[in-house]
């Protein structure tokens, strides 16, 4: 959690415009990642992640400290609008219509490192295939680093049933891979 | 593919970011909008609707309740209802009528009370006239003076 956030929130709900952008600073790269892995396209992903802030921010009224950090609730936004937005498109997102992945490797190392880029790409086409929910429990613990209570308070389960849904998710995604090699 | 691989495979993903002009734009977007609610200390919509919507209705029904009850005051002729009304209303024109009244008596007050003295300085030179020795001589010459003219 970022330090001194539930400061920043009420400064946000307040209205200053600079705690909030504090909060966008910190939170950006995480939802980003989470809205992009989900969708598998860059420009979606800016726009559904731009959507969520924006959300984020006319709403922050709304928002109540309880326990849990801001990050579980932009969560839950970003999960909402990248689910609106599959609903309203219609569009079952097919892996072969992405763009080449190539977000998946960073500069630095997309020379380097071909076995890396193919090994992601693996994942993620077949992290595509698992459940929303296991895909989401998978970037959220995994790739976001989330703990389990955050998790479960985003997705609105108890810590049991994160824990199971986690266990599932891994084999089936281990499945999934082996099936693709 | 084991599953401790697996694991490091979503892990690498964090290396994955959001492009610097995208964020800087989305940003200076998003901070530079409107927030479009309030904060939850402040009343909800639903609530304040509800507020109007009942003061309406409690205006119009008090308007309705002032008018049925002047219209029967006024019909059965004990204005009830517009008493207080009409009562302040005549005060202020009693006021006025009894402070014309006020200044007429005055007048008249000043006026009787001149007219006694003009009257007793009046009879007083009258009565000067009456007993001065000047004025009966004088009056004789006048008298014989008219006779001398009438001849």
């Amino acid at each position: 959690m970022l330090e001194d956030e539930q400061n920043l929130v009420k400064k946000s709900k307040d209205g200053e415009v600079e705690a909030f952008g504090l909060l966008y600073d910190h939170y950006l790269p995480k939802i980003y990642r989470f809205v992009l892995i989900k969708v598998g396209r860059r420009e979606e992903a800016e726009d559904l992640t731009h959507q969520a802030f924006l959300k984020a921010w006319q709403n922050i009224a709304r928002y109540e400290f309880r326990g849990y950090s801001f990050g579980s609730w932009l969560y839950k936004i970003a999960r909402n609008t990248v689910y609106d937005y599959y609903r309203q498109a219609k569009t079952e997102l097919d892996i072969e219509d992405a763009d080449d992945l190539g977000w998946l490797v960073t500069e630095e190392d997309a020379a380097a490192d071909t076995e890396k880029k193919l090994n992601l790409q693996q994942t993620i086409e077949s992290l595509k295939k698992l459940k929303g929910i296991e895909e989401d429990v998978l970037i959220m613990r995994f790739v976001d680093d989330l703990p389990i209570k955050e998790v479960a308070r985003t997705l609105g389960k108890t810590e049991g049933a994160i824990k199971l849904i986690q266990n599932r998710a891994i084999k089936n995604l281990k499945k999934l891979i082996a099936k693709e090699l | 593919m084991s599953e401790e691989r697996i694991i490091k495979s979503l892990s690498a993903l964090k290396s994955v970011q959001p492009d610097g002009d995208f964020a800087m734009k989305s940003r200076a977007i998003i901070l530079s909008s409107a927030r479009g609610h309030t904060r939850p200390t402040m009343v909800p919509k639903a609530i304040i609707g509800r507020v109007l919507d009942m003061g309406l209705s409690l205006a119009l029904m008090s308007a309705l309740v002032i008018t049925v009850l002047s219209g029967i005051g006024l019909i059965s002729g004990r204005n009830a209802a517009v008493t207080p009304v009409l009562n302040s209303g005549l005060t202020n024109d009693a006021s006025a009528a009894i402070q014309d009244i006020n200044v007429h008596l005055n007048d008249v007050q000043y006026f009787n009370a001149e007219s006694a003295k003009t009257n007793t300085a009046l009879k007083a030179a009258a009565g000067k006239a009456a007993v001065s020795p000047t004025a009966g001589a004088n009056q004789q010459s006048i008298d014989s003076l008219l006779n001398q003219a009438a001849q």
